[in-house]
């Protein structure tokens, strides 16, 4: 079974490649390349010995394959790193996608005043930088006696202004008449909602989960700042302790042994994006190019 | 007691009238048709009938019960959309039940209920597929069963076969007949076909602009339109209509070459006044002399369509059953029925008795 469609490289016109379809395909090849050249060297930096990372020359694989890097990474607590990072992940997705498909609902399907006025403050607020309000949050999170746990790491990141958009451009489209069967059929609001509306929206909801999950699990400043204990901390804010310092032994070996950490972090998203990539541009072309 | 009643129904959007008084009474068990061009108003009563569009003024009665503040699912109609409206994602048994789901009906017996309605309307065999999985005439069967389910007062259709193609369509026609027949509910259909009109309603209403021009059964509004409007919307051709000068109980037709015909109208003895006649109560014969050309006909195979241009520059259609009547471009000579032409006030449009 294939696991997603592979896109064509090539749709010639005339059954034959014409010169401009080949500089396509040769820009779209150099983005690419310039794209993964630094996912492919952080790949194989985790599995050089430490003497082997500066060199004169790039060097695209190991002169002599180790798992030494992993081996030290996995010496600190990264499973409960891992294991909370999850936790705060996927909680936090899933709030955020069922909020924000909600809300997306409501703003797109029904009438009440106010209601452009709210999603054009929805939309300003991502010209808020996060360092402006994260410092009011924190005090408050440490005032409610939350610093370092779950709900810390988790209910500020629930409300998302971008899950709400993709649901509410996708909703903008949604048959009228199917939310009148259901009215004649007794459902109310939130059962065409939660019953006819939810389960078709699987497009949005995917590529939402997909963008959301991934700024969840890299989310590093709010974790950084909340978790002080050593077992509350998330994946990205453990590895970070990894990171070369200038005068100490993190010097030396630190470029292979912070690859070999980033290599770690970087697979649940990767895993995601592979398996959901097809819904994932489904959903973001959704609304712009349906007729 | 009539099943439905309208009120004095009104509707208006922003400041703009779209229904102007409406007053209708559906006997229990009627197949009414609201037929009418695009923009009328009718599908704007349909939805006003089941709820999904508030009244501006009046009242709807089903029942004897007034439906001013009951909601769409309370009020014991039962709607089939246009494009069917089936739910994507719920088999065709889960479709036909969810009405019931939503009223807290055990599975069991939502089970037995979309069995019953499904052997009606023998869909027994797809109780288990998506509704993508279906064709266009099996959609349209299950969201007459998830209607049929609710056992509604009132059928509300809106347009129910203009998706369908025209074999089905005739197919269709057929089937909702026996159905009203067969479960004896009171059945409101929209559309803007007249052909369904014809052969479906008991009493079809044809609105216009909002208004209702003329309810009556399918023959009555063929037979005895009230006005311009009825008597051209109703039949196919639709009914030709010429100038002509009323005096002394003779009507002159400029358009025929002054040819005169008896006219036995009461209301008014002499002046201008439209007359009117269906395209197969006239005879055609080819007469060099005549002043009507033959601008083209269309063969349709057991009937005849000419196309008449007039002198005058008026036209009109004449329905025969030889497959020519003349050349094109030619000459020929049309003759009116005894009997069968109709007169119309050209300025209120009113039939002239």
């Amino acid at each position: 079974m294939k696991m997603f469609d592979a896109p064509r490289v090539f749709a010639f016109r005339n059954g034959s490649p014409q010169l401009s379809d080949v500089a396509v395909w040769l820009i779209g090849m150099f983005v690419v390349f310039l794209w993964a050249m630094p996912f492919i060297w952080m790949v194989s930096t985790s599995f050089k010995l430490p003497e082997h990372v500066l060199t004169e020359d790039i060097e695209w694989l190991p002169r002599v394959w180790t798992l030494e890097n992993y081996r030290k990474v996995f010496e600190y607590p990264v499973l409960r790193w891992g294991l909370n990072s999850i936790i705060q992940a996927t909680v936090s997705t899933g709030l955020c996608v069922f909020f924000g498909a909600m809300a997306g609902y409501a703003l797109a399907r029904m009438r009440f005043p106010g209601n452009g006025l709210l999603f054009a403050l929805f939309i300003a607020s991502l010209m808020i930088p996060a360092e402006v309000t994260v410092v009011p949050l924190l005090l408050a999170i440490i005032k409610v006696g939350w610093a370092s746990t779950y709900q810390a790491l988790i209910l500020p990141t629930v409300a998302n202004v971008f899950s709400v958009y993709i649901f509410r451009q996708f909703f903008l489209t949604f048959p009228r008449e199917l939310e009148e069967a259901a009215r004649m059929d007794g459902a109310g609001p939130f059962r065409i909602f939660w019953l006819v509306a939810l389960p078709l929206a699987r497009a949005p909801a995917i590529a939402a989960t997909v963008i959301i999950f991934t700024l969840n699990w890299n989310n590093f400043l709010w974790p950084l700042l909340v978790t002080f204990d050593e077992s509350m901390k998330t994946l990205p804010v453990g590895v970070a302790q990894f990171a070369p310092v200038v005068g100490t032994h993190t010097q030396l070996e630190g470029f292979s042994v912070s690859m070999a950490a980033v290599t770690v972090l970087s697979i649940p998203s990767l895993v995601l994006f592979f398996f959901l990539q097809k819904y994932f541009i489904q959903g973001i072309s959704q609304g712009s190019v349906k007729s | 007691m009539a099943n439905l009643e309208l009120i004095g129904v009104e509707k208006n959007y922003a400041g703009t009238r779209v229904i102007h008084g409406i007053d209708l009474e559906v006997e229990h068990g009627e197949f009414v048709v609201f037929v009418g061009p695009s923009g009328c108003g009718k599908s704007t009563a349909l939805r006003m009938i089941c709820g999904l569009e508030t009244l501006s003024k009046g009242d709807i009665r089903i029942g004897g019960k007034s439906m001013r503040n009951i909601s769409p699912s309370k009020r014991g109609t039962a709607m089939v959309f246009q494009s069917y409206a089936l739910y994507p994602h719920m088999s065709v048994a889960e479709n036909m039940a969810f009405s019931m789901r939503m009223e807290g009906i055990p599975k069991a017996e939502r089970r037995k209920k979309v069995a019953e309605v499904a052997r009606i309307l023998q869909l027994d065999e797809l109780l288990d597929r998506k509704p993508k999985e279906l064709s266009g005439g099996q959609r349209q069967r299950v969201a007459i069963g998830r209607a049929i389910v609710r056992k509604p007062e009132v059928f509300l259709f809106d347009e129910p076969l203009s998706n369908l193609d025209a074999e089905l369509r005739v197919q269709m026609r057929m089937e909702l007949a026996r159905l009203h027949k067969e479960i004896d509910a009171t059945m409101i259909y929209v559309t803007h076909d007249q052909v369904e009109a014809m052969t479906l309603a008991d009493k079809i209403v044809v609105l216009r602009a909002g208004r209702i021009e003329q309810v009556g059964t399918p023959l009555e509004l063929y037979e005895n339109p009230c006005n311009v409007f009825v008597a051209g919307f109703i039949g196919t051709p639709s009914m030709n209509f010429l100038d002509g000068v009323l005096d002394g109980g003779k009507v002159r037709i400029p358009a025929l070459g002054n040819l005169e015909i008896p006219a036995e109208i009461n209301s008014k003895s002499s002046g201008d006044v439209v007359v009117g006649f269906r395209p197969h109560h006239v005879s055609v014969t080819e007469d060099t002399q005549a002043s009507l050309s033959l601008d083209l006909t269309e063969q349709l195979g057991g009937v005849t369509y000419s196309h008449l241009v007039a002198a005058t520059g008026e036209r009109i259609i004449v329905e025969t059953r030889e497959n020519t009547v003349g050349t094109p471009g030619g000459n020929v000579a049309i003759a009116i029925e005894l009997g069968k032409a109709m007169f119309f006030d050209p300025v209120s449009q009113e039939r002239l008795r």
